[in-house]
C-alpha cells in the first residue's frame, strides 16, 4: 500500500473562509444568535433589569409584563435577569467541559495512534467501555460518587466525553503517522515530543475541533438535564435546567416559570448546533470524519 | 462466519468486564468512602468498623474486585438504602415499565422516522423534506424534560385530554385486573381482553413516549435522509437506470436496501440513547420504572442502587448492540461472505 | 450503405441552473456502423461521456438537448429524455468505468443482471437467466453457474467487468457504449477485457462506441476515432490515419503526450486547462493552448474540412508530409 503524502498544515486562508461563512445562511443565523448570547453573558450586569438572586415574596409568580419582562418565579425572582445570568453558567459549562474533554482525550488518542499496535488496540477497548454506557448514566454514576454540585457534574461530563475525542484523534493519528512526512521525521531522529506536537498534532486536530463545535450544544443540554434531575447545579447557582426543575410544582398554572428558562435552553442549543454545523462545513465539507 | 460471531462475542465480554471494573472503581475508589456509600452519611464508628470488615475493605483491592464480581454474578447488588429491600428486587419490579416505555419509543422512532427520512430524500426540497429538516433541527435542541413538561402543560393542563403522570389509573388497575404476564401493560391487558385497562395504559403512554422519542426521532430522520441520498447517488443506480429499470423499481428494490442496512447500527445506538434519556422522561412523568428510581436514589444517596442500575443498563445496552450487530451480520452480504 | 447503428447530427446539450444555461455540447455529429469499433477520446469535460448519455436519454432533469439522433435507422427523441429512453430500449447497452461499484453490493449478480436483461428486452425470467448464464460462459468466467449466485464483492474487478460485458451483450444490443471500461482495472487485465469486447462485437456485429482518454487503447482495438475538445469534435479519422498523420493541433498534442512503447519518451503535456463548461469562446476553443494558433484562430470558429477518410476543424492544421 503506498504511503499517503501529507503536506505540512497550511496557513489559514482567511479570504476563502470568510466567503464561505457569508454564503452559508444557517451558519450565519447561528452566529448571530451566538453573538447575542455571548453579549448577554459578557454584559449581564448591564442588561439585567433586576438582581437575579433577589427574593421578593411580594412579587411571586408574576406574569410577564412591563415590570418583569419574563415574569417572576415562585420566590419572586425576576426571570429575565436570571435567564441573562444563566447564559454565563451555560457558556462556561460548554467551554470548560468541551475543553477538558479535548485536552484529556486528544493527547491520548494522538499518542496511541502514533505508537500504534497493541497500545492502539487496548485504547480502543478502553474507550469502548465508556461508550458502552448509555448517555447520562455515566455522569449520574460519577456525580453520585463525587457528590452533587455544578463542578462535580462538569467533571463527570468531561470524563464521559473524553473517550470520544480519543477515538476521533486516534483514527486520524493512525493515518497521519503512516504518512511519508511523519515517517521521515521519525527517521531523522527528532524527539517524539517534537514529532507529536509539530508534525502530528496540526494534521489531526481538525476532526476533533469539528466534533467539539458540534458537541458544544449537546453539553449544555446534558448539563441542564443533570441539573433538572437534581444533580449538578444547586441553589444559588443560576442554571436554566435548575430553574425548570424548581418550577415543576407550579408550572401547570404559571407556565412561564418553566417555559422561559426552557426556551432559553432551546434557543441556545439550537444556535450552537447551527454554529457547529457551520464549522463542520467549513473544516470538513465532504463529511469525511465521523 | 462463526469467527465473526465469536469475535464480537469476545469483544462484548471484554467490554462487559470493563464496565464492571469501571463501576467498581467509581463506587470504591473515587473520593467518598465506600463505607459511607453503603451506610449513608454520618455513620457511627463501630458501624464503620463492622461494615469495613464485612465488605472486605481491609483486604487488597484485587481481592475486593473478585468479591465484587462474585456478588454481581449471583445477583447480589446489595440493599437499597432508600427502601431497605434488595436492589435486585427493586430493579426487577420496575424494569418492565421502563422496557415498555423504551420499546414504544423505539417503535415510534423507527416506524415514523425512517419512512420520513426516506421520503425526504426522494423528494428533496419538497414539503416533507423541508418540514422534516426543520423539525429535526429543533428536535435535537430541545431537552427531553422541556418537551415533556410542554406536553403536560398542553395536553394534561389545558386540554385535560391525557393523564398527567403515572403508568395507569390506580382505580382502573384495581377494578379491571389482568395477569401481569410480561409486565408490559399494553400487551398483558390486551391478551386478557381487559380493554378499559388497555385504554388507560395507552393513554398514559402517549406523552412519555412522545417526549422520549422526539430527539431520537429528529436524529433518525436526519441520518436516514443522508443515507438514502448517498444510496441514491451510488454508481449501481446509474447502471440499473441505464438498462431501463424505472426509478421506482430501482429505488424500492435496490436503493432502500443500500440505505437501510447500514442504518441498523444507528438503530442500535438509538436504543442506547433512549435507555439513557428515559431517566429524565420517567422522572417528569412519575413513571414507575428504573429511570425514575435512579433519580430518587441519587437524591437520597442510595449508592448501591445507583451503581447497580448503571451497571445493568450498560449491560442491557451492550446486549442490544450485540444483537443488532448479529442482525446486521445476517442481513449484509458483505459481512457474511 | 448499411444503416449506421448510431447516427448523430448536430447534438447540443446545455444544463439549466440558477446562473443560466451552461452549454456543454456544441453541435456534435457522428456515425457508427454495425460491427465497427469507434473510439472517442478527449480530456475530462470534453463531452465524450455526455454525447452518448444524451443520445440514450440519460440526462438529468435540468438538461436541454437538441439534435437529430437515429439508432438502427429509427429516430430517437433526445429532446425529451423519457421518450429517448423508450426509443432506445433494447437497442443499446452500456459498460461503465468502475465495475466494483457498478453493481449493488447487497444483491446477488444473478438478480441484478436478470432484472436488467428483462427491463431491456422484455424476455421472461427464465430466458433472462439463460442469457445471463450463456453470457458468463462466453466471457469465460470460471464456474459460470456458481459465479451468477455470487455477490459483487466476492469477485475481482476484472471478473466483474466481464460480468458487465456479459450483461451488455446478453441484451442483444445494436450498439455498445463503453465508458472508460478499463481505466479502473489492473494493466494485465485491461488487455484481456478490451480484446474480449472487440471479439464479441465482431461476432455479434455490434457497433461500439469506446470512450477513453487513452490513445494506446484506441490504437489497440478501434477502427475509427473521434477526438473531442470542449464539447466539439476536433478531428475524426480512421485510427491509422489519425495516429500517423493527425491534422488538428489538439490531436497532435494528445499524441505527443501519450507515451509509446519503443520510442524515446517525449512527454509533452499540454499547457493550460481546457475551457470551463459553458464558457463562451470566440473562435477556436483550443486557440489559447495551441502553439500554432494564428490571429484568425481566436476570431472565428474553424469550419469542417473533409479529407480522405474523415474530417477536422482547424484553421491552421498540421501540414501533410508529401507521401
Amino acid at each position: 500500500m503506498a504511503t499517503q503524502d501529507i503536506t505540512p498544515s497550511e496557513p489559514s486562508r482567511l479570504a476563502t473562509i470568510w466567503s464561505r461563512v457569508a454564503g452559508n445562511k444557517t451558519f450565519f443565523v447561528g452566529l448571530v444568535l451566538f453573538v447575542v448570547i455571548l453579549f448577554a453573558a459578557l454584559f449581564a450586569p448591564l442588561i439585567s433589569t433586576h438582581d437575579p438572586l433577589k427574593i421578593d415574596f411580594g412579587a411571586k409568580l408574576v406574569a410577564p409584563g412591563s415590570e418583569h419582562w419574563f415574569g417572576t418565579d415562585e420566590l419572586g425572582r425576576d426571570l429575565y435577569s436570571r435567564v441573562v445570568y444563566g447564559t454565563r453558567t451555560s457558556l462556561m459549562i460548554g467551554v470548560v467541559v468541551t475543553l477538558l474533554a479535548v485536552a484529556i482525550g486528544a493527547p491520548i488518542g494522538l499518542i496511541a495512534g502514533y505508537e500504534g499496535g497493541r497500545l492502539g488496540f487496548w485504547l480502543m477497548r478502553f474507550t469502548d467501555v465508556f461508550i458502552a454506557f448509555p448517555p447520562l448514566l455515566l455522569p449520574i454514576a460519577i456525580t453520585a460518587a463525587l457528590g452533587q454540585g455544578l463542578y462535580e457534574a462538569m467533571l463527570a461530563l468531561s470524563i464521559s466525553a473524553f473517550p470520544w475525542y480519543s477515538r476521533i484523534v486516534y483514527s486520524e493519528a493512525q493515518r497521519v503517522s503512516k504518512s511519508l512526512y511523519v515517517q521521515s521525521a521519525r527517521a531523522s531522529g527528532f524527539s517524539h515530543f517534537r514529532i507529536l506536537t509539530k508534525h502530528m498534532l496540526p494534521n489531526c486536530w481538525t476532526p476533533a475541533i469539528t466534533q467539539a463545535s458540534m458537541d458544544f450544544g449537546y453539553t449544555i443540554l446534558a448539563a441542564a438535564s443533570l441539573s433538572f434531575i437534581g444533580i449538578g447545579a444547586k441553589e444559588p447557582d443560576i442554571e436554566w435546567g435548575l430553574m425548570v426543575a424548581t418550577s415543576r410544582t407550579k408550572f401547570l398554572d404559571y407556565w412561564w416559570v418553566a417555559m422561559v428558562p426552557g426556551l432559553a435552553i432551546l434557543v441556545t442549543v439550537f444556535a450552537l448546533n447551527l454554529l457547529g454545523d457551520g464549522v463542520r462545513d467549513l473544516l470538513d465539507p465532504k463529511g469525511d470524519s465521523k | 462466519m462463526k469467527s465473526y460471531v465469536a469475535k464480537r462475542l469476545g469483544t462484548m465480554v471484554l467490554i462487559l468486564i470493563g464496565v464492571l471494573v469501571m463501576t467498581f472503581v467509581i463506587s470504591r475508589v473515587l473520593p467518598g468512602s465506600p463505607v459511607e456509600m453503603y451506610l449513608g452519611s454520618r455513620p457511627s464508628a463501630e458501624a464503620v468498623e463492622r461494615v469495613t470488615r464485612e465488605m472486605g475493605l481491609d483486604r487488597p483491592i484485587y481481592v475486593q474486585f473478585v468479591r465484587y464480581l462474585g456478588e454481581v454474578v449471583q445477583g447480589d447488588f446489595g440493599i437499597s438504602l432508600m427502601t431497605k429491600r434488595p436492589v435486585l428486587t427493586e430493579i426487577s419490579e420496575r424494569f418492565p415499565a421502563t422496557l415498555e416505555l423504551v420499546l414504544c419509543s423505539v417503535l415510534l422512532v423507527v416506524l415514523v422516522g425512517v419512512p420520513l427520512g426516506v421520503v425526504a430524500a426522494l423528494r428533496q426540497n419538497g414539503i416533507v423534506d423541508v418540514v422534516a429538516r426543520s423539525v429535526s433541527a429543533f428536535g435535537v435542541a430541545i431537552p427531553t424534560f422541556l418537551i415533556a413538561m410542554m406536553l403536560q402543560l398542553f395536553f394534561a393542563g389545558q386540554l385535560r385530554l391525557l393523564p398527567l403522570q403515572g403508568r395507569i389509573d390506580d382505580l382502573v388497575l384495581l377494578d379491571y385486573e389482568f395477569p401481569h404476564v410480561t409486565g408490559l401493560y399494553l400487551f398483558d391487558s390486551a391478551i386478557a381482553g381487559e380493554w378499559v385497562a388497555f385504554g388507560s395504559a395507552a393513554a398514559h403512554l402517549v406523552m412519555p413516549t412522545l417526549a422520549l422519542s422526539l430527539s431520537a426521532l429528529a436524529l433518525i430522520v436526519r441520518i436516514t435522509r443522508t443515507m438514502m441520498i448517498e444510496a441514491l447517488g451510488e454508481e449501481f443506480v446509474t447502471t440499473l437506470r441505464a438498462y431501463g429499470l424505472s426509478s421506482a423499481r430501482v429505488n424500492f428494490r435496490y436503493v432502500l436496501k443500500a440505505a437501510l442496512i447500514p442504518l441498523l447500527t444507528v438503530v442500535g445506538m438509538t436504543f442506547g440513547y433512549l435507555l439513557g434519556t428515559s431517566v429524565v422522561a420517567e422522572y417528569v412523568f412519575d413513571w414507575p420504572g428504573i429511570g425514575g428510581f435512579i433519580v430518587r436514589a441519587i437524591t437520597k444517596s442510595d449508592y448501591p442502587s445507583v451503581m447497580a442500575i448503571t451497571m445493568l443498563l450498560a449491560t442491557a445496552y451492550l446486549l442490544i448492540t450485540f444483537l443488532v450487530d448479529m442482525l446486521h451480520f445476517a442481513v449484509d452480504p458483505r459481512l457474511r461472505h | 450503405m448499411t444503416t449506421p447503428v448510431l447516427s448523430v447530427r448536430d447534438l447540443r446539450v446545455g444544463f439549466k441552473s440558477r446562473q443560466g444555461i451552461t452549454q456543454v455540447l456544441h453541435g456534435v455529429s457522428m456515425d457508427i456502423a454495425p460491427g465497427e469499433i469507434v473510439g472517442m477520446v478527449g480530456e475530462s469535460g470534453s463531452g465524450k461521456s455526455t454525447t452518448p448519455a444524451a443520445a440514450l436519454g440519460l440526462m438529468p432533469r435540468n438538461a436541454i438537448v437538441s439534435g437529430e439522433v437515429q439508432m438502427a435507422g429509427l429516430p430517437v427523441n433526445v429532446a425529451r429524455p423519457k421518450d429517448a429512453r423508450t426509443d432506445t430500449r433494447g437497442k443499446a447497452s452500456v459498460i461503465f468505468q468502475q465495475p466494483m461499484r457498478a453493481f449493488s453490493p447487497y444483491d446477488r449478480l444473478e438478480r441484478q443482471i436478470t432484472d436488467a436483461i428483462i427491463a431491456q428486452t422484455g424476455v421472461s425470467k427464465k430466458d433472462a437467466k439463460e442469457r445471463a448464464l450463456h453470457g458468463f460462459e462466453r466471457l469465460k468466467l470460471p464456474d459460470p453457474a456458481l459465479a451468477l449466485t455470487k455477490y459483487p464483492h466476492q469477485m475481482s474487478g476484472g471478473q466483474l467487468q466481464r460480468a458487465m460485458i456479459a450483461l451488455a451483450f446478453a441484451c442483444e444490443p445494436k450498439l455498445l457504449i463503453c465508458d472508460e471500461p478499463t481505466t479502473a482495472l489492473d494493466v494485465t487485465v485491461q488487455a484481456q477485457v478490451i480484446h474480449m469486447i472487440r471479439q464479441m462485437a465482431e461476432e455479434d456485429n455490434v457497433g461500439v462506441l469506446f470512450i477513453t482518454h487513452d490513445l494506446g487503447v484506441v490504437a489497440e482495438i478501434c477502427d475509427r476515432v473521434y477526438v473531442m475538445y470542449a464539447g466539439r469534435i476536433a478531428e475524426e479519422n480512421s485510427v491509422g490515419e489519425l495516429l500517423g498523420k493527425p491534422r488538428h493541433r489538439y490531436s497532435r498534442a494528445l499524441l505527443n503526450s501519450t507515451p509509446v512503447m519503443g520510442e524515446k519518451a517525449r512527454f509533452q503535456t499540454i499547457p493550460g486547462n481546457a475551457p470551463a463548461a459553458g464558457a463562451h469562446i470566440e473562435g477556436c476553443a483550443f486557440a489559447d493552448r495551441c502553439a500554432a494558433a494564428t490571429t484568425v484562430c481566436s476570431l472565428h470558429p474553424p469550419s469542417k474540412t473533409e479529407n480522405n477518410s474523415g474530417h477536422f476543424a482547424c484553421h491552421n492544421p498540421e501540414p501533410v508530409e508529401a507521401a
